[in-house]
């Protein structure tokens, strides 16, 4: 039964997928092809220095920063992205030895984005992809690529004691002066085979708490300070920087849908986050690109599964024959 | 989990409430509700002194909230043709072959964690929450899903969209309603995409205008057109009115693709339609249980 349905899945995906690469080159769809450029994916997706005049913050009607935007990240060379640990000497996590064990767990996990699983905090925080911020008085969200979401509230409530494990955590923002603060507590924890901590498969656990700080300093510019604490699996806490770039009018994340989690997703990947370089990034696909092409689903522009994003590690029913 | 969709599904738009399902508790500021029950999804008439619709930067009504549908008597649930005779949509002959083929060829999209798309979620008898801002609005729904409308009165459609599953959106402010229009839609001959719950066709000629109003803090109103003029002989709307949720009330996390070992096995199409336009017909009299059976009634 498994097999039969696997089969008939592969050809549906070989067809599907013939029949879109036409499609596409017949009516120049793709991403790339859609802005009349051959741009690549790197000038497309991540942010560039913004040298023009600075314009002020724009603010809501409390007085303070407003975040709603479309960041793109302002990747910093010799950095890796995806790695948690990018901010310290050798880009080396403090694991304790329960973290190494659940690391190496992780390492015979097949991705949980590649089976379109909730990707988490930090996680999501640490891709090298566009964002959008929808900030409202009360609640704020962060739209993620590949179509994930979180929330964030501002109401003022506190932290329910009996909040559920979540892959987001259970975000409630503060203000301190002009920095958003937002502390997350309860995740899931990836003795479960569920969840990552970031793109390089390290391990989060439950007990861990996420502090994030953000400020916006200008209209283009978006800073975030992220202290992760996390006693059983880390020594430490870890701190981690990033600045993003206010996108140009008209750039805004669109519709993604993660639905190629097939059975054979799930039984054929190859495990773990594939080789870790010493420059300590998992990169995209066989040349390590630090961003991945373009379109991100490579199914068709809006469809996929974030395993196409990463991996050629193994042959995909897609591959042209040899 | 795939399974849970579906149950949760049917529950909502069973006439008589079960008693309780399964979803997390949405997060509450304080004394959070120990486990969400069928009522706090449902809407309910709000009896309460009015408040005033609140107003964004730009002083046009702020839609954002929690929204929870009321239902009409007497009325399906999840059908597009709730206010059509007999609930039967004005189908074309193309369309009863696409309806024919939904039925028999299309797993239920939802099921199997696609986004559900419009206007599917607009007749969903589930909540859903809106982020609004100047220029920019996300609906957010039930099984983690979300679309985007960009709002502007310069904007236009481009000539030649990709389809998707919501479709292109955007939107301009008619006094003191939002108006979002849709098209390049996805169509049900080609792609895993529903118009309802009840497994009718939407095509890829299918443009959806909707019309958002919020009369005051507790209200919001929808009066929506859906023309499709390959499936259905003439344009239809579909008008409901959601109540806001209570405070601290929001959506949460839905991790739809997480073990769905079921995925394969669901058959196609929305199953027999009722007389009384909803889905689930033959399952009134099931009994359900007050929790979900556990693994051991898996095999696993």
């Amino acid at each position: 039964m498994t097999v039969s349905f696997s089969r008939a899945v592969l050809a549906g995906i070989a067809l599907v997928t013939a029949g879109v690469v036409v499609a596409s080159c017949r009516s120049g769809r793709s991403n790339a092809t859609e802005e009349g450029t051959t741009r690549s994916s790197a000038e497309i997706l991540l942010g560039r220095p913004y040298d023009g005049p600075a314009e002020a913050t724009p603010r809501g009607a409390d007085g303070k920063p407003l975040l709603t935007g479309y960041w793109k990240l302002l990747h910093e060379d010799g950095k890796p992205d995806g790695n948690l640990g990018k901010d310290r000497r050798d880009f080396a996590l403090p694991y304790t030895a329960k973290g190494k064990e659940v690391l190496a767990l992780n390492h015979q996990t097949v991705d949980p984005e590649a089976r379109c699983i909730i990707t988490g905090i930090p996680r999501l925080l640490t891709s090298v992809l566009p964002f959008e911020i929808l900030h409202t008085p009360k609640r704020l969200g962060t739209f993620h690529a590949l179509s994930w979401h979180r929330w964030v509230w501002l109401d003022g409530g506190e932290r329910d004691p009996e909040q559920d494990p979540r892959y987001l955590g259970n975000a409630i923002g503060r203000w301190e002066g002009d920095t958003l603060v937002i502390e997350s507590s309860g995740f899931h924890d990836s003795a479960e085979g569920n969840v990552w901590l970031d793109d390089n498969a390290n391990p989060i656990s439950a007990q861990a708490t996420v502090v994030e700080r953000w400020t916006r300093p200008d209209y283009h510019h978006l800073n975030l300070e992220l202290t992760y604490t996390d006693p059983p699996y880390y020594s430490e806490p870890i701190i981690y920087r990033r600045s993003f770039v206010h996108g140009a009018p008209g750039e805004q994340l669109t519709e993604f849908s993660c639905e190629w989690n097939t059975p054979w997703v799930v039984t054929h990947l190859e495990p773990g986050p594939g080789q870790i370089g010493p420059n300590g990034n998992r990169g995209f696909g066989p040349d390590n690109q630090i961003v991945p092409d373009l379109p991100l689903g490579a199914v068709d522009d809006s469809r996929g599964t974030g395993y196409w994003l990463y991996r050629k590690n193994k042959p995909k029913p897609s591959d042209l024959p040899q | 989990m795939a399974r849970f969709v579906v149950v949760i599904f049917l529950f909502s738009l069973s006439s008589e409430p079960p008693a309780q399902v399964q979803p997390a508790p949405a997060p509450a500021p304080t004394a959070p509700p120990s486990e969400l029950t069928i009522n706090d999804l449902r809407g309910r008439e709000y009896t309460g002194p009015r408040v005033e619709t609140p107003r964004g930067l730009d002083g046009k009504p702020d839609l954002t909230g929690y929204w929870r549908p009321l239902r009409e008597a007497g009325k399906p649930g999840g059908n597009l043709g709730k206010d059509e005779p007999n609930f039967v949509l004005p189908f074309s002959d193309l369309g009863r072959r696409a309806l024919l083929y939904n039925q028999n060829h299309t797993v239920d999209p939802e099921a199997v964690c696609i986004l559900g798309g419009i206007p599917r979620h607009n007749g969903s008898g589930l909540p859903f929450e809106i982020l609004h801002t100047p220029k920019r609005l996300a609906t957010l729904y039930f099984y983690n899903t979300h679309r985007w409308v960009s709002i502007d009165a310069n904007l236009q459609h481009p000539p030649n969209p990709e389809p998707r599953y919501f479709g292109h959106a955007i939107a301009h402010w008619d006094d003191e309603t939002l108006v979002i229009e849709t098209v390049g839609l996805r169509d049900s001959a080609r792609d895993k995409i529903w118009l309802d719950e009840n497994g009718n066709p939407t095509s890829d000629q299918t443009r959806v205008t909707e019309r958002w109003s919020r009369p005051d803090f507790h209200h919001l109103n929808l009066q929506m057109t859906v023309s499709d003029l390959k499936y259905y002989t003439r344009p239809f709307t579909f008008n409901r009115t959601w109540v806001h949720g209570d405070p601290g009330q929001g959506l949460v996390e839905y991790a739809c693709n997480e073990n769905n070992i079921d995925a394969a096995h669901i058959g196609p199409g929305a199953g027999a339609i009722g007389p009384d336009g909803n889905r689930g017909y033959g399952y009134q009299d099931l009994e359900l249980p007050k929790d979900p059976p556990g693994p051991e009634h898996y095999g696993l």
